[in-house]
C-alpha cells in the first residue's frame, strides 16, 4: 500500500507540488492522471525517494520514506520517467544487475531473471546488447529490471509513452497481471483512455494539487457527467495537456 | 545485503561495461603508450646528438688549409676532419651544408713566424642552436692550440709559461650521470600522472554524466543501495582504469632502457617501480573522485568530456614547470596533491634517495586528499543535484 500525505515541493521559485495526498491500495490499479507539468513525475520521484519533499510524507507498506528510504526502495519496483539502458549490456545483464543490487544471488537470481524476461516476451533478444533495441524492447527491459525482485508495490511513470499497439497491449496485460497477484499498482498517465481502460481508482492531479480522487463511478457522479473523459476535463477545469 | 557487496556489484558492472567501450579502453591503453614512446624517441634523438657531439668526428670545411699545416695536424689529432672548400664560407653556412667554417687568411703564416697574433676566422650562424655545439668544440680546440703555441714561444724566450696564467681554473663537476639527464627525466612523473588521469577519464564520464544523459541514473538510484556504495563501485572502476593506464606507463618505462640507450646522453634511469606505484595509489582515488564530481556537475556527456580534458592540464602544470625549472623540494610541496608525487618521482627516477619522511608525508597527505575527494563525491551523490547536474 502506498500512502501519500500532503506533499509540497518547490524548485527554486516554482511550486511543483502544493499539497498532494492520496492512497493506492493493494490489489488495485491506481491511475495518476493529469496534464503535462501537473506534478505527476515529481510526486512519483518523491515516492521513489530520489527527491525529498519540502513538507508532507510518503508511506510504503507503512514505512516512512524520509525515515528509512532503503526499506522503502526494497518494497518498491519503479519505472521512472527516464528509464535509459546501458547500450553495451545485454537485456539479461540489465535484469541481473538490478537483481544483484536487490541481493538476489545464485540460482534464485538466474531463475528470477529468466522469469522476468519470459513474462515480458524477451527471451529471443535476451542476450543481445541493448544498443539496437526498439523503443518497446527498451521499455520491456526497463520493466523487467524494475520488477526482478518481486516488489509488492509497483510505480510506473507513463509506462505506455511511445509504445506501438502490441507494446501497449503487452503493457496492459502486465499491469493486469500485477493486480491479480495482489500487488499495489500506481501508474501515471496523461492519456485518458488508458486510465479508463485499466484503473480501479483515479487520482486527478492539476497544478500541483489533487483535484479529484475516487473510482470512475464516483468521479462521474461527483462531476455530474456521464462520460468519463468529460468528467476528467470538468475536474481539471480544462482539457489542455490531456489526450 | 551489505553496502560493500552492492558496491562490488556496481564495480563489476561498470568494469564490464567500460571494457566493452572501445573509446575508454583505447584512451587508457594508447595514451600512456604514446607518452612513453615519445619520451623514448626524445631520449634516443638527444642521446644520439650528444654522442655525435663528443665522439663523432667533426667535418670542418677550411678555406686556405695549406696555409696552416701544423694547425690541421693538431685538429686531425683531435678528431676533426678538415677539408679544403672552394665555395665561399657564407654560401656553405647559408645553404646549411656546414655548421661552421674555418678561414685561414693569407697573412696567417707570416704573422705566426713574426711572433704576432695570427688571424683566424670562424664563420657560423649563431642563431642556429644546433650549430653552437660544433662552434664551441672548434673554438675550444683553437684556444688550446693558441695556448700551446703561446707557451712554446715563452719557453723559447726563457720565460716560465705559467706566468701568463693568472688564475688556475679547476672544474669540479658534481653532476651524476643521472642528474645530467635531469631535464628529460622530469618527463617521467608527468607521464605517470597524466596516464593516471587519462586512464580513468572514460569510465568517470560514462558512469556519471553518461549515466544521467542515457536516463539510466534514476532507475539505478531507486535500488535499495546506499549512495556511498554507488560512489564506491563507480570509483573503484575508475581507479582500476587509472591504475591500468599507469601500469602500462610504468611497464613501458621499465622497458625503455632496453630499447634506447641512456648512457649515450650520460644518464641512468633508476625508477623504483614498487615505491612509485604505492606513492601513486592514493592519487588514483583522488583523481577518480575529482573526475566523478566534475563530470557529475556537467550538463551533458559532451561537456563532461571537454571539462575533464581541461582537468588533465591541472596535474600537468607542476610537471611542466619541473621539466624546465629546477625544483628545490620543500616540505609544503609534499602535501600538495600531484605536486608531491611529481617532485618525489622526479628525484627517485634520477637515482637520488628520497627522504623517508617526505615519502611518508606525501603518502599521508595523498590518503587525506583521497578521503576528502571521496567524501565530496558521496555528498554530491546524496543530494538531489546529482539527478539534474548543473541545470538543477
Amino acid at each position: 500500500m502506498i500512502e501519500v500525505q500532503d506533499l509540497h515541493k518547490s524548485f527554486g521559485e516554482v511550486a511543483a507540488l502544493r499539497g498532494v495526498s492520496f492512497t493506492a491500495r493493494d490489489g488495485e490499479i491506481t491511475g495518476l492522471l493529469g496534464p503535462n507539468g501537473a506534478g505527476k513525475t515529481t510526486t512519483l520521484r518523491i515516492l521513489t525517494t530520489v527527491l525529498s519533499a519540502d513538507r508532507g510524507r510518503t508511506l510504503v507498506d507503512g514505512v516512512d520514506a524520509s525515515k528509512d528510504p532503503l526499506a522503502v526502495r526494497v518494497r518498491l519496483g519503479a519505472l521512472p520517467h527516464a528509464h535509459g539502458l546501458y547500450p553495451r549490456l545485454t537485456a539479461r545483464e540489465h535484469v541481473r544487475y538490478f537483481g544483484e543490487l536487490h541481493g538476489l544471488r545464485g540460482e534464485e537470481l538466474r531463475r528470477r531473471t529468466g522469469e522476468m524476461l519470459e513474462m515480458l516476451e524477451m527471451q529471443e533478444v535476451a542476450d543481445r546488447r541493448a544498443e539496437g533495441f526498439s523503443q518497446g524492447q527498451r521499455l520491456r527491459v526497463a520493466i523487467a529490471r524494475a520488477l526482478v525482485h518481486g516488489p509488492r508495490n509497483v510505480v510506473l511513470d507513463e509506462p505506455t509513452a511511445g509504445l506501438d499497439v502490441p507494446g501497449t497491449r503487452t503493457m496492459r496485460r502486465l499491469i493486469g497481471r500485477l493486480k491479480e497477484e495482489g500487488r499495489c499498482v500506481l501508474f501515471s498517465s496523461h492519456v485518458m483512455q488508458e486510465v479508463t481502460a485499466l484503473c480501479d481508482r483515479v487520482v486527478v492531479i492539476a497544478r500541483g494539487t489533487v483535484v479529484a480522487d475516487g473510482t470512475l463511478d464516483e468521479l462521474r457522479q461527483r462531476t455530474g457527467r456521464d462520460d468519463v473523459e468529460d468528467a476528467f476535463v470538468a475536474a481539471i477545469g480544462s482539457g489542455e495537456g490531456l489526450q | 545485503m551489505s553496502g560493500a557487496r552492492q558496491a562490488l556489484v556496481v564495480f563489476r558492472k561498470e568494469a564490464v561495461d567500460s571494457l566493452r567501450d572501445r573509446r575508454s579502453v583505447l584512451t587508457a591503453c594508447f595514451g600512456p603508450l604514446f607518452f612513453v614512446l615519445s619520451l623514448g624517441a626524445v631520449i634516443a634523438v638527444v642521446g644520439r646528438q650528444a654522442a655525435e657531439l663528443t665522439r663523432a668526428p667533426l667535418s670542418l670545411p677550411v678555406v686556405g688549409m695549406n696555409r696552416a699545416p701544423d694547425l690541421m695536424t693538431f685538429l686531425r689529432e683531435n678528431n676533426v676532419h678538415p677539408h679544403e672548400e672552394s665555395v665561399s664560407p657564407e654560401e656553405l653556412i647559408r645553404s646549411g651544408d656546414a655548421k661552421v667554417v674555418l678561414v685561414v687568411p693569407e697573412g696567417y703564416g707570416a704573422a705566426l713566424r713574426a711572433g704576432r697574433a695570427a688571424p683566424l676566422q670562424v664563420v657560423s650562424d649563431r642563431s642556429h642552436t644546433t650549430a653552437m655545439a660544433s662552434v664551441g668544440r672548434l673554438e675550444m680546440l683553437l684556444g688550446q692550440y693558441s695556448l700551446r703555441l703561446g707557451s712554446l714561444r715563452m719557453i723559447a724566450r726563457g720565460v716560465d709559461a705559467g706566468i701568463a696564467q693568472a688564475v688556475a681554473l679547476e672544474r669540479v663537476d658534481l653532476s651524476t650521470p643521472q642528474s645530467r639527464s635531469g631535464a628529460l627525466l622530469n618527463m617521467v612523473p608527468l607521464i605517470l600522472v597524466l596516464s593516471l588521469f587519462m586512464g580513468g577519464m572514460g569510465v568517470a564520464t560514462d558512469s556519471t554524466a553518461g549515466e544521467r544523459e542515457r536516463g539510466s541514473l534514476e532507475p539505478l538510484l531507486i535500488n535499495p543501495v546506499p549512495r556511498w556504495a554507488f560512489v564506491a563501485g563507480k570509483l573503484m572502476a575508475t581507479a582500476c582504469f587509472s591504475g591500468g593506464a599507469m601500469l602500462i606507463s610504468l611497464g613501458g618505462l621499465a622497458l625503455l632502457p632496453r630499447v634506447v640507450s641512456f648512457t649515450d646522453f650520460g644518464g641512468v634511469f633508476a625508477l623504483p617501480f614498487g615505491v612509485t606505484f604505492v606513492l601513486l595509489l592514493p592519487l588514483m582515488v583522488t583523481a577518480g573522485a575529482m573526475q566523478m564530481v566534475v563530470a557529475s556537475f556537467a550538463r551533458s556527456f559532451k561537456e563532461a568530456q571537454t571539462t575533464l580534458g581541461l582537468l588533465n592540464l591541472v596535474p600537468a602544470l607542476p610537471g611542466m614547470f619541473m621539466v624546465f625549472l629546477p625544483v628545490v623540494p620543500k616540505a609544503w610541496m609534499f602535501v600538495v596533491p600531484m605536486l608531491s608525487e611529481e617532485v618525489l618521482i622526479s628525484r627517485l627516477v634520477r637515482g637520488e634517495s628520497a627522504d623517508p619522511r617526505h615519502l611518508a608525508l606525501a603518502l599521508a597527505a595523498g590518503l587525506g586528499w583521497a578521503g576528502l575527494a571521496v567524501a565530496a563525491t558521496v555528498r554530491l551523490y546524496r543530494s538531489e543535484r546529482v539527478l539534474f547536474g548543473a541545470a538543477g
